[in-house]
């Protein structure tokens, strides 16, 4: 009879809100938000990092800007949030050509690595380490086959195989 | 003659039943009539009192929820929804203090409640806490501009202080006339003059500074809600997370701890008690805080 106003979607709301002020005093390295309109959707630009992933090496993606589209759901955060690159995506073994990453903490699936004190902010941390740590310009094998199957499909709709660790 | 009285409870409660179909309808005014009846048969039980209170919240009749509340608090002082009632009534009418004693008596006594009546009177009462501290803080702003003023004049007045630049000619003119001796007489209880002023600007922005917003305290913030804890329930490994959302995290995504992911159940959470005190004394301390939980 209270008639009480919380819904699952202002649960959401609230927490999207405040990683969002979170952000704004601190963003993460070489990141920036290019929009936040709608609040359920967030398009970060990401530089690419300068740093090599060991002395000596090539720096791969040094000058590089890509686009990342973060879509959250009304039962955010205990669901993901679909986060993919915006191609064209950076070049490396684990990110498809259509932008999507395979990363575990990225799906909740039984074999995911979500949990809701992720963070938006953690995740492009993570996303850039894994640009930075890279040693060699490819795409992951099946990318094409990949691409032509998921067409205009979400990321989070994959049975992901995470057990690939060498990159 | 207990058969008449049970009668006529059993009257009552079909009246209130009605009441509350009528209700749930939108039909505010006739639940509002059904109520009446409910309480002319069956005036010592306050469940009737409540509803009416409720249908009278909902067409904005606030002095006739505080009627219908009071009179629920004389037959049941320990209601949740009475204390909650009448402290909106009272946070409408912008009596935020008298609303803040019921809010946190409402929430004392719902202990037992589900959590999102409870999160609902959280909410109501950091309104009202940072409206409040708003209210405070303009005035104190004020006073204490006065207060810095009188205060500055009585000590310029007490060195017999001129305003520098005129001194400064002053102690020139006199260090020509009279030589070094009495320059530095005078010069040292300038001295003293401006180091006490100083010491009063520095008290005054150290006092304003403690009333502007700084960044929320990340110890009483949940990890899940990135709010301030209202009810922290801690884990086996030592981690806090806001009761409801760690109850939600543990049945929808998983048996893990959020943060270690160690494997851990509800039975395996405890209420953080020293947590909720160290917020609840946090956010007394920083009252703008409240303005991020309304």
């Amino acid at each position: 009879m209270s008639g009480s106003t919380r819904t699952p979607s202002s649960v959401a709301m609230r927490r999207i809100q405040s990683e969002l002020n979170e952000w704004l005093l601190h963003p993460p390295e070489g990141c920036r938000l290019e929009s936040f309109e709608p609040l359920l959707r967030w398009v970060v630009l990401m530089e690419g990092p300068e740093t090599a992933p060991a002395p000596g090496m090539p720096r791969l993606y040094d000058g590089e800007v890509f686009r990342l589209a973060i879509n959250f759901t009304d039962r955010y955060p205990l669901e993901a949030p679909e986060v993919m690159f915006i191609p064209r995506s950076p070049v490396h073994p684990h990110i498809y050509s259509n932008g999507h990453i395979c990363l575990d903490i990225l799906y909740d699936s039984a074999n995911g690595g979500w949990s809701p004190a992720l963070t938006i902010n953690k995740v492009c941390l993570s996303l850039r380490s894994m640009l930075a740590s890279n040693t060699e310009l490819r795409r992951p094998v099946g990318d094409r086959e990949y691409c032509a199957r998921m067409h205009g499909r979400s990321p989070k709709e994959t049975r992901w195989d995470f057990d690939d660790d060498t990159v | 003659m207990p058969d008449t009285a049970s009668r006529d409870r059993a009257a009552a409660e079909q009246l209130k039943n009605e009441g509350n179909v009528l209700f749930s309808k939108g039909k505010y005014g006739a639940a509002l009539e059904r109520y009446t009846e409910a309480i002319t048969m069956s005036p010592g039980w306050p469940v009737p009192w409540l509803n009416r209170a409720l249908c009278h919240k909902k067409r904005g009749d606030w002095q006739k929820v505080m009627d219908d509340c009071h009179k629920a608090l004389l037959l049941d002082s320990h209601s949740l929804k009475a204390n909650y009632f009448l402290g909106q009534a009272h946070k409408e009418q912008g009596e935020h203090e008298r609303a803040i004693a019921l809010f946190l008596k409402a929430l004392e006594y719902g202990r037992e409640e589900e959590d999102a009546t409870k999160d609902a009177i959280w909410r109501e009462l950091a309104f009202s806490k940072y409206t409040l501290w708003q209210e405070q803080s303009k005035q104190r702003t004020a006073e204490h501009a006065v207060l810095k003023d009188r205060l500055r004049g009585l000590l310029l007045k007490e060195h017999a202080f001129k305003p520098p630049g005129s001194l400064h000619r002053r102690a020139t003119r006199l260090c020509c006339m009279q030589g070094d001796g009495m320059v530095r007489g005078q010069s040292s209880l300038d001295e003293a003059a401006q180091k006490e002023l100083a010491a009063l600007d520095q008290l005054f922005a150290e006092v304003e500074a403690k009333r502007k917003p700084v960044e929320l305290g990340s110890p009483y913030v949940c990890p899940l809600t990135m709010e301030c804890f209202r009810e922290p329930a801690v884990t086996p490994s030592g981690l806090s997370y806001e009761r409801s959302s760690l109850r939600e995290h543990l049945k929808k995504v998983g048996q893990f701890d959020p943060v270690t992911r160690k494997p851990m159940r509800e039975s395996d959470m405890y209420s953080n008690h020293s947590l909720r005190s160290a917020t609840r004394q946090y956010l007394d301390d920083n009252p703008w805080a409240w303005g991020d939980i309304c």
